[in-house]
């Protein structure tokens, strides 16, 4: 026997969890399913009806079936809007806007100076078109050094044509940037410049123009455990949060010391792999500002000290994202082939 | 400079017994970077590929190396490298090998020579093939491979003649003369030297270019009996000079040039007669003769306080270890004041080590920069103005490419063939790659139509643009004016369509940022516009009484001149002076108007030589009242009178304090009507 009070409290029950799932979009198949098919909740109920009390039969066959009668409608109500006719495949996409495409070194660029500007670097650009006193003189390295072959360099001029500049050149290198920041502003120095550069060199790894960036900062106390410091963050964000950096001795006329700095390779993380063979990458040059280019920029080298470093663009870009092309002369080749893959 | 050593040959001298990579790494860490090595099966040994800096000429040597090593390793040397048996015992030479030797140029610092006498050249014993060898060298017969061998070890060139082949027993050191000729022993060949050449010569002419290559004249044969080794020390410019002047590197010019110290020569031609004495057997008949013709000193001092390390290191060291460092690396610490030393340098760093910093250098590399902390930057962010010009050019960057432009990035370099320009002035490179890599661009069009050249049949359309540098030459003794220029190309199958393209882009460009399209005019093209845009086809964008850019189509010739098959619209702006416009716009706001706006459509038909930049500014400056937008919607060529266009558009009216009824619009709407009709002699298109 089932008691009045038991039968309608489960009625009450059904009702509620129906409108709660209702309320909640459920599937509307399902509340069928789970609310008016003949093995749902409410039915097994009708068909115990007989063994309610029979003076209370009656009343709860009534509560029973105001409630069915209240669930189709609630499901119908709510399967009642607009009946839609299938307008589209949501599979097929065919208009197209055009695609606009971020060239692979603007986007490097980009991506480059974001690191550097989040530690307060200031972004600046000096002429391509540059005289000897600015990309070698003024750097500590004299006319006839040896020093300077390491800069494959195209000449403008073949004699000097001004005493104190010498001859205008192609600037090989970003690091003539660093006297011309010292002329222009005093310290606090945090810049990073970011050029062309050009070079007497092509073939499957270099082509005659390509992008340098420099870091030069100059205020009192600045050490090397700072470039460090600025190095490790500079990896860490370009390269990714496992990377490393490491300096180890090297030789540049306008740093002192020197150094060159290498990545620790992103497979291997600097165990040494087959990849990398030691378990780091070269990625650029990197030391303290030698006084004499303290002294070029008018900047008294016993007050103040200075870090400056130089890294390739391309290189490192084609490096940290994993991108081999091959022939780096494609970069600058402009295959619209090329482009639209950026 | 990079140099191959064996490491048996460095384990010859010094008390190591770890692996060869291990000593690649530890080494490179501190010193010599040593990346890579190969292991050769026939001598049964690694052979290290050492880099050494162009400063360190005093370790490209197997001697440099293990100094090196001695320091960075801490271990010890197994002899004294600078102790060499005496050659000279008390006898007194006969006269019958005369030899006089005059240094006439002060670009001879020194000049050692000794004769030896009845050698016997031949093939070299296997343990001297083995060490040429592997150094990447062949062997030539004993006394060449002695030379060689003297040369890895000591990092000193030095060169044997054949004594009976010096004529008149004479040799001079001295300048060449103007068209002096020389042929270089083994390949023969023959220079014409010059003046500032210095040269080896007997009484009858040169026998060797100084420190860069012997003579074919004098060179050593397999009959040679009697020899003289030189070994000596020139100035490093003068040999740079030379060398590069002749096209003439060698492995002793290489050296040379990077300025080994004079007291060198000395232990080389004491080795290379104690190897020649072992080797080819013979006699020293000779006293070492040893001409200084420059002064020089044996070690220099330098003074250096403790304080200098925390102050470039960031850390401090202490003494001990400071002491330790330099006692290594060969450095003797005369005297020590509180934290100052007094400290002698050897001959061989004499070169590179000039003042405290050097010695700090020293100090931290040794002591190992991977054991200095790394420290973010905590000293004042600079106060810097947001540089314009990079900040404009890379919001014009991201609207392009957003609105669907591909950016190119050429090379500043353009071919000849697309020098197209109205001016004859250009950069040119003394010294190019090739003559693709000759001049500079004057226009960056110059190198975006080779784009389109080269791109044409690979895709439908091109929508190209590129921001980039152009160099305008100036005076000839002054930097060329760099400036800041963005151009865009777009090609189509009717030039109208490439055309309007363009306009649209430049007008995106506009409303991006900001800027009110109103403030630019259009001019026809005049002289300063560039040959690459056709005359007709074409305007002059101005800003005040600037002119910022042109707008176009290219120009039959140019056009035919690539065999372009689409029609190209071409656009190029100076972004420097829009820069300053656009600094000099702060963001501005008006109030939404409160009352509707009215809009009239028109259709006119005029000649097609009417611009509609000039019906626009009529209708402004005659019937402007209450115009809030002229909107041009439609522009077409007639079917039956090509002298005659089309133009549709519509205008928005707008009060901001009432409601403009109709009639008041019929009004203005008559006026605009009226006015096109008689100033341009329009017609009307009925609806």
């Amino acid at each position: 026997m089932i008691s009045k009070e038991e039968f309608i409290s489960k009625i009450d029950n059904i009702r509620q969890n129906f409108l709660e799932e209702i309320s909640k979009n459920f599937d509307q198949f399902l509340l069928k399913q789970k609310y008016l098919s003949r093995s749902s909740e409410l039915n097994e109920l009708l068909s115990q009806i007989k063994d309610v009390e029979s003076q209370y039969r009656a009343e709860c066959g009534k509560i029973a079936n105001d409630l069915k009668s209240f669930i189709e409608e609630e499901i119908k109500k709510s399967t009642n809007t607009l009946e839609e006719k299938i307008l589209v495949d949501p599979t097929a996409n065919p208009k197209k806007f055009r695609i606009g495409h971020k060239h692979f070194t603007s986007q490097a660029i980009e991506e480059i100076s974001k690191i550097f500007e989040r530690i307060g670097f200031y972004r600046v650009r000096y002429p391509e078109v540059e005289w000897d006193w600015y990309a070698f003189e003024s750097l500590n390295m004299p006319k006839d050094h040896p020093a300077r072959d390491e800069w494959e360099t195209f000449f403008i001029d073949t004699e000097d044509v001004d005493t104190v500049f010498g001859k205008r050149i192609l600037t090989p290198h970003t690091s003539s940037g660093q006297v011309r920041e010292m002329q222009r502003r005093k310290p606090p120095i945090r810049m990073i410049n970011i050029s062309k550069c050009y070079r007497r060199q092509i073939d499957i790894s270099h082509t005659p123009m390509f992008h340098q960036f420099e870091g030069l900062v100059i205020d009192k106390n600045i050490t090397i455990a700072h470039l460090k410091g600025v190095l490790d963050y500079f990896v860490k964000n370009f390269f990714g949060p496992q990377r490393k950096s490491r300096i180890r001795p090297y030789h540049f006329r306008f740093t002192e010391p020197s150094f060159e700095v290498d990545v620790s390779c992103g497979i291997c993380l600097g165990k040494g792999c087959r990849l990398c063979k030691e378990g780091w990458l070269e990625i650029g040059g990197a030391g303290m500002v030698h006084p004499n280019v303290l002294k070029a920029g008018n900047i008294d080298s016993t007050v103040y000290s200075g870090f400056a470093f130089g890294f390739g663009i391309e290189r490192n870009f084609m490096m940290k994202s994993g991108i081999s092309v091959g022939d780096i002369r494609l970069i600058y080749q402009n295959d619209i082939r090329f482009l639209e893959q950026f | 400079m990079d140099i191959k050593i064996a490491y048996s040959w460095i384990k010859e001298y010094l008390d190591i017994d770890i692996p060869h990579d291990e000593f690649a790494r530890k080494m490179s860490l501190c010193g010599p970077s040593i990346e890579r090595w190969s292991y050769s099966e026939s001598l049964k040994d690694y052979i290290l590929d050492i880099e050494v800096t162009s400063n360190r000429v005093d370790a490209a040597s197997v001697i440099g190396i293990c100094r090196e090593a001695q320091a960075i390793l801490g271990c010890k040397l197994k002899k004294d490298l600078f102790i060499l048996p005496e050659l000279n015992n008390q006898k007194k030479y006969s006269s019958a090998f005369p030899l006089n030797v005059f240094v006439e140029s002060n670009l001879c610092r020194r000049y050692q020579s000794l004769i030896i006498d009845n050698v016997k050249v031949r093939e070299s014993p296997k343990w001297l093939k083995d060490r040429i060898e592997s150094a990447g060298l062949n062997s030539i017969n004993n006394l060449v491979d002695i030379t060689n061998y003297v040369l890895l070890e000591y990092g000193q060139p030095t060169h044997i003649f054949d004594y009976k082949r010096i004529n008149g027993k004479k040799i001079i050191v001295r300048n060449a003369k103007e068209e002096e000729e020389f042929i270089a022993l083994g390949t023969l060949e023959k220079y014409k030297l010059s003046n500032d050449n210095l040269v080896i010569a007997d009484e009858l002419g040169v026998i060797a270019l100084a420190g860069v290559k012997g003579g074919e004249n004098s060179a050593v044969s397999n009959d040679t009996k009697t020899i003289v080794i030189e070994s000596a020390s020139f100035d490093p410019v003068s040999i740079r000079k030379t060398s590069r002047k002749n096209n003439l590197i060698t492995d002793a010019s290489l050296l040379f040039e990077k300025d080994i110290h004079p007291k060198n020569t000395e232990f080389a031609i004491k080795r290379v007669a104690e190897l020649v004495l072992n080797v080819c057997g013979g006699e020293v008949v000779s006293e070492l003769i040893d001409v200084k013709k420059v002064e020089f000193s044996e070690f220099k001092r330098i003074q250096f306080s403790l304080l200098e390390i925390p102050r470039i290191l960031g850390i401090e060291i202490n003494k001990e270890i400071v002491k330790n460092i330099l006692e290594k690396l060969g450095f003797y610490i005369i005297k020590e004041d509180n934290n100052t030393f007094f400290i002698e340098v050897p001959f061989y760093r004499m070169n590179d080590i000039n003042f405290d910093y050097d010695i700090v250098e020293e100090i931290a590399r040794i002591y190992g920069y991977h054991n200095i902390p790394s420290v973010l930057l905590d000293t004042q962010i600079p106060q810097e103005q947001i540089n314009l010009e990079l900040h404009f050019e890379n919001k014009i960057r991201d609207i392009l490419v957003g609105a669907g432009l591909t950016e190119t990035y050429t090379y500043s370099f353009v071919p000849e063939k697309y020098l197209i320009t109205n001016t004859k002035q250009f950069i040119k490179v003394a010294n190019p790659l090739t003559l693709d890599f000759m001049y500079l661009r004057t226009e960056l069009l110059q190198s975006l139509i080779k784009v389109v050249e080269e791109n044409e049949e690979l895709v439908d359309t091109l929508h190209l643009f590129e921001i980039s540098k152009v160099y305008i030459p100036k005076e000839d003794r002054v930097l060329p004016q760099e400036n800041l220029k963005l151009a865009i190309c777009v090609n189509g199958d009717s030039p109208q369509e490439a055309f309007y393209i363009i306009q649209a882009y430049w007008n995106l460009l506009i409303k991006r940022l900001n800027l009110d399209d109103k403030i630019f005019h259009y001019f026809s093209t005049d002289s300063s516009t560039s040959d690459i845009f056709s005359k007709v086809n074409s305007s002059n964008l101005f800003y005040k009484n600037k002119r910022i850019g042109t707008i176009g189509l290219i120009s039959e010739k140019v056009k035919n001149q690539l065999k372009l098959k689409k029609h190209l619209a071409l656009f190029e702006l100076d972004i420097d002076i829009f820069v300053e416009i656009l600094s000099n716009k702060a963001l501005s706001y008006k109030p939404i108007s409160k009352f509707p706006s009215i809009y009239r459509d028109f259709s006119f038909i005029v000649d097609k030589k009417v611009k509609w930049s000039e019906i626009v500014s009529s209708i402004y400056l005659e019937s402007g009242i209450d115009i809030k937008n002229i909107q041009l919607f439609d522009v077409f060529q007639l079917k039956n009178d090509e002298n005659l266009r089309s133009l549709t558009f519509r205008v928005e009216w707008n009060n901001e304090n009432k409601t403009l009824t109709d009639k008041e619009v019929n009004l203005y709407f008559e006026s605009i009507v009226k006015l096109i009709k008689t100033k341009f002699k329009a017609i009307l298109r009925d609806k």
